[in-house]
């Protein structure tokens, strides 16, 4: 027989735990319920990275040409001599990424914020005249119905035949700037917020701003981030719009509006509806495996090859390697190359020139160690912010819409987390108590005062390494099936186990040392054990020693009962140590 | 005299055209315009491919692996992106890799690969 009550105890201590497990997570004292977020993620990309795109979509499509402190000293001899590089020599730069890959890319994403506040502007006609002939901007420029959102003015460049090329700006949540520079460039190209949460990688922003305020700004509707922005140029070339219908609304709107009929703006927050959790690859491109040592004469100096999940699980447990740890380390996941190594062409084919850039997507950005566009990455370490943005759209080309979203910054993924661990300690709960019946039962049956192994391994096993099993499951189902981030799988497992080990503090030792005290080895142990705890017991313990009684106030009518009692209750006032 | 001064020309050419052929050679001109440098990296002006006659042989190496052909008497360097070579892919010396310390960040490991400052050409 089953005792309501006994169950409705342990519905009641699983509560109690679960919500002293969500106060703590809502508190987020120090900061540590978010950092220990962010540990659990970070950890579960390590293990998994090997596993991310293994059909090397993402990589087939995306590459990056970097410039860095060794790129601007090999571009001295190209008459780069100053930095940053006059704008007529950054076109050139645009010029080559355009034309010799034997075809011009998909589209061209620029890390670089162009302001034109750092000086004299020189060739920055030659610049924006350059940018507006390779995205056709004569021909949708002056069409008001391409402005209406980025979407729409992505796929008006793609309709008139150019080339979409998407140029950082400020977020104009942050700085609410518009210099004259980046007004002209708005008229010929799309500009994208590249300052993003590393938390959480946005992909459409909508910004509680005015009309009037927004167009002061230059927000044509909303912003896309860059990824959002190359992926929105990469599926309106795609037949199939890769399979999100909001694309081929956009085609259609982007050619009625050439057309110079109004359009409504684009509304694809429904299919992007969340922020992004940037899933990190660790297996390098083949093609830039291949180029670094056309170029270098060596292999690249990558860490070995993917050892799968158990592996990492493993080198992760043991504390073996972290991100940016250990001689050799992850190289990066997309093609990539420094643009003064594409000019000088020492090692390249022109056939190296076609992989890296014609048809692709194509990202170009800063990787100078002196400067402060690195973000932390859970496989690589620190990793240039525009590999940030590359791994964002390898993301989106390798999922799709079911790109994994930010857990977080949905939906209440702390109540998740206490109903999960509210669950398992109800399962632990019913255990013990299971046990404790068992036990009972042994009693009454077999006359014996313990469980026998056969009884309690199984039940034990059962009740931790199910918790264990179901916090990795739910985990995993919510990765791979509800395409969120992965919950803090670390924190809930030790709150559980923490949990567990305490319910079972009695019973779990008295079940072992029950099946093996008969061993000689166990009883001396087990006496060494006593001893040890009986010298280490200190909670009786005094740290003044004690003088002795006060004697006590000589009553005023003697009683015989009274002092009866105070001569019977002297020693048991007396210290412990004194008894002993 | 004459074929005195045609042996000494000839003589002093030698060298040059050995150490010329060493560096490879020019096989085509990528594009119909391209952009000429002077060793040190300063531009000097734009030629037509027609004006280099291929193969040119390779007469030098500039600042950031440009790479030097003769035009008019002297020595233009063109850039290794606008031209087809042949002979000169040579064995690279990768100097940065190997200066990078044990546990270094991202940056250290796979930045510098392959750039003019470590890809230093085995002489």
């Amino acid at each position: 027989m089953i005792f309501a009550g006994r169950i409705l105890k342990a519905l009641l201590i699983s509560l109690l735990l679960a919500a002293s497990a969500y106060a703590v997570a809502k508190l987020n004292l120090f900061g540590l319920e978010s950092a220990s977020d962010r540990l659990a993620d970070g950890v579960y990309q390590r293990i998994t990275a090997a596993d991310y795109g293994a059909d090397r979509k993402g990589q087939r499509a995306i590459s990056i040409v970097y410039l860095d402190e060794s790129s601007m000293e090999g571009m001295k001899g190209y008459g780069w001599n100053r930095f940053p590089p006059t704008y007529d020599q950054q076109w050139s730069m645009y010029d080559d990424i355009l034309s010799v890959g034997g075809a011009p890319p998909a589209a061209v994403y620029a890390d670089y914020v162009y302001t034109g506040q750092g000086g004299p502007n020189e060739g920055f006609s030659t610049f924006l005249n350059g940018i507006a002939g390779a995205t056709k901007a004569a021909a949708w420029q002056a069409k008001p119905g391409c402005q209406a959102d980025p979407f729409i003015k992505i796929a008006c460049i793609e309709a008139s035949g150019g080339v979409p090329i998407i140029l950082a700006k400020p977020s104009p949540a942050e700085l609410d700037i518009v210099t004259d520079v980046q007004r002209q460039l708005d008229g010929v190209a799309v500009l994208a917020p590249a300052l993003v949460n590393a938390q959480a990688y946005p992909l459409i922003t909508r910004y509680p701003m005015d009309a009037a305020r927004a167009q002061a700004l230059g927000v044509h509707g909303f912003d896309i981030s860059p990824a959002m922005a190359m992926f929105a140029a990469w599926c309106l070339r795609d037949a199939r719009a890769c399979g999100v219908p909001g694309f081929v609304e956009v085609r259609a709107r982007a050619r009625a509006a050439l057309a110079g009929k109004p359009v409504q703006p684009t509304d694809l927050s429904q299919t992007f509806d969340a922020p992004m959790d940037v899933v990190w690859g660790s297996r390098p491109d083949p093609d830039y495996l291949t180029m670094t040592k056309a170029v270098t004469g060596r292999p690249a100096p990558c860490r070995g090859a993917a050892t799968g999940w158990v592996g990492r699980l493993g080198e992760q447990m043991a504390g073996l390697r972290g991100p940016a740890s250990g001689e050799r380390q992850e190289c990066p996941y997309a093609l990539q190359l420094g643009y003064d190594r594409i000019v000088a062409g020492l090692g390249l084919q022109s056939s190296d020139l076609q992989t890296l850039l014609a048809g692709r997507l194509v990202m170009l950005g800063g990787q100078f160690r002196t400067s402060n566009d690195w973000v932390e990455s859970p496989v690589h370490g620190e990793a240039p912010g525009v590999d940030y943005h590359a791994m964002a759209l390898d993301n989106l080309v390798e999922d799709g819409v079911d790109y994994r979203r930010n857990a977080s910054m949905m939906l209440d993924s702390d109540l998740l987390k206490a109903l999960l661990i509210a669950a398992l300690a109800f399962c632990g709960v019913m255990g013990v108590m299971a046990r404790n019946s068992l036990l009972d039962h042994a009693k009454a049956r077999r006359a014996e005062e313990k469980l026998r192994a056969v009884v309690y391994a199984p039940l034990y096993f059962g009740i931790f390494g199910v918790s264990i099993a179901a916090v990795f499951i739910a985990t995993w189902l919510g990765v791979s099936y509800a395409h969120r981030a992965p919950i803090n799988w670390i924190g809930i497992s030790a709150c559980v186990l923490g949990f567990l080990f305490y319910a079972t503090r009695e019973t779990l030792p008295a079940d072992i040392l029950g099946s093996i005290e008969h061993l000689k080895w166990v009883k001396r142990t087990m006496a060494a054990i006593r001893l040890c705890r009986h010298h280490l017991k200190f909670e009786e313990d005094r740290l003044i020693a004690h003088r002795g009684a006060r004697p006590a106030p000589a009553p005023t009518k003697p009683d015989a009962a009274s002092a009866a009692d105070a001569a019977t209750s002297r020693p048991e006032e007396a210290p412990v140590h004194a008894q002993s | 005299m004459l074929k005195a001064k045609l042996a000494l020309i000839l003589l002093l050419m030698l060298p040059a055209t050995a150490m010329a052929g060493g560096l490879g050679t020019v096989t085509k001109i990528l594009r119909p315009q391209v952009h000429t440098f002077d060793a040190k990296g300063q531009p000097s002006g734009t030629l037509n491919a027609a004006d280099i006659k291929t193969p040119a042989p390779i007469l030098a190496l500039g600042l950031g692996g440009s790479i030097g052909v003769g035009h008019a008497g002297k020595t233009v360097y063109l850039r290794g992106l606008d031209v087809q070579t042949q002979g000169l892919n040579a064995t690279c010396k990768p100097v940065q890799s190997a200066a990078r310390t044990s546990g270094s960040a991202y940056a250290a490991t796979n930045m510098g690969l392959g750039g003019a400052a470590d890809c230093q050409r085995a002489h």
